[in-house]
């Protein structure tokens, strides 16, 4: 223990780079080791850990401001759900979510527990050939894992192809393609990338068998074992590796059956 | 001594062993300690380095002089031709040679990093460490750096409790 008195500092800074769910843990390698993670403060609880506090709702065909549906005192800590604070001129229309962060039309990230909130530098324009297709938009972010987060643009099958004159897709190509192009902005660095992510395995189907875009549906991501996971179209998942670059395509069990029962 | 050669400055770093070693006042300012000595006029003579011993410090200056931006650098014309990306790249591959060191050696690095105050070599080395350790289990850890699990078993219980998130 007098090694690791002596080292604090070091140690600290080394635990420092534990993702979060880690540092929790190591907290019961010794003693000592919780006394520097306790000491210099290194596991955000204020962050942690990930419980629901209350719900936004908005209106998604006449948007008004959104409203929360909380306890009092959640309430009162977010004191304005309206989230006014937040110069947009669009209004603020919450386009996407993950465990607490809000990502508004016009790619602001808002933490309305903290009303920071930032806007995001605009994404380059979409690749040569993916003219026909819409970006589907979704944010990943999971303070146990890092407090860092992603911004996903994944093209989507809209209403059928266009026949614009740079595609090379048919109605019978593969959906989604053997190089997928996306568009991947992290809080990290600070900047937008564009991936070409390699299929591994099958495609969830062809561009005809997928769901026309509907608009106000949303996607949603999370973070899991290193991992991205995207429910996308026709209700398959996309597994999706950034560190090497490749995706893979979960299909539903039900394919998008249940879409037709409820149309 | 801080001397002058080839129109760059020069600063003298020595290690309690008693080695000298002559760098480039750019490449010893990639150290937050040093440029600060630096500025403070504090580097006239020989830069004392307590504590590394010339093994290490001649790591550290092979790491500072890699890492050194090459921008406004004489002679330096080679790498201004090459894409930010690829240098990028390229340091990224040769940070994982550098790094392929035994366990005593990178615990002397961060300890070096953190009193020369390197970020990029903290960073390197720390994350190095870490990466060891992320994926392993409580005993896994423990008997990798040979710590003793102090907690009695109800003490354990209650750590735990404090994080239950963690371990589900």
């Amino acid at each position: 223990m007098a090694l690791l008195a002596a080292h604090a500092d070091i140690l600290a800074c080394v635990l420092g780079h534990l993702a979060p769910r880690s540092l929790a843990v190591s907290r019961s390698v010794c003693k000592g080791w919780r006394a520097i993670v306790d000491d210099y403060r290194l596991l955000r609880t204020d962050l942690l850990p990930l419980s629901l506090h209350g719900i936004f709702f908005m209106e998604e065909l006449c948007p008004d401001p959104p409203k929360l549906f909380a306890n009092p005192l959640t309430k009162h800590r977010i004191d304005d759900a309206s989230l006014g604070y937040v110069k947009n001129d669009e209004g603020s229309f919450i386009e996407n979510h993950c465990n607490g962060l809000l990502l508004l039309w016009n790619h602001l990230v808002v933490n309305p527990a903290t009303r920071q909130w930032v806007r995001l530098p605009p994404p380059p324009p979409r690749c040569t050939g993916m003219e026909d297709f819409r970006n589907d938009v979704c944010l990943v972010y999971d303070p146990t894992v890092s407090p860092h987060y992603d911004v996903l643009l994944l093209p989507c099958v809209s209403y059928g192809l266009l026949d614009c004159a740079t595609t090379i897709f048919t109605e019978e190509s593969e959906w989604p393609p053997l190089a997928y192009p996306i568009q991947v902005f992290s809080s990290r660095t600070w900047r937008w990338e564009e991936r070409s992510l390699a299929r591994r395995g099958e495609a969830a189907g062809t561009i005809a068998d997928m769901d026309p875009y509907r608009d106000y549906e949303h996607r949603y991501a999370v973070y899991w074992k290193g991992a991205i996971y995207v429910h996308c179209q026709n209700d398959s998942i996309l597994r999706i590796t950034l560190t090497d670059g490749s995706y893979e395509v979960i299909k539903s069990p039900t394919g998008s059956k249940i879409f037709l029962v409820f149309s | 001594m801080a001397t002058r050669e080839a129109g760059k400055k020069m600063i003298m770093l020595k290690s309690p062993d008693g080695m000298e070693f002559e760098v480039e006042e750019a490449v010893a300012m990639e150290s937050q300690t040093i440029r600060k000595m630096i500025e403070d006029d504090c580097a006239d003579t020989a830069i004392l380095i307590p504590n590394i011993n010339s093994k290490i410090l001649s790591r550290v200056i092979e790491y500072c002089n890699k890492h050194v931006p090459t921008t406004g650098a004489t002679g330096a014309a080679a790498s201004d031709t090459v894409a930010p990306a690829a240098l990028a790249e390229d340091l990224k591959i040769w940070d994982a040679e550098f790094i392929k060191v035994n366990r005593a050696t990178r615990f002397n690095l961060i300890q070096a990093a953190s009193y020369l105050n390197i970020k990029g070599l903290l960073d390197l080395t720390s994350q190095t460490t870490i990466d060891t350790i992320s994926d392993n289990s409580l005993e896994e850890i423990r008997s990798f750096l040979s710590t003793k699990n102090d907690y009695l078993p109800e003490e354990e219980q209650t750590i735990r409790r404090e994080n239950q998130w963690a371990f589900q």
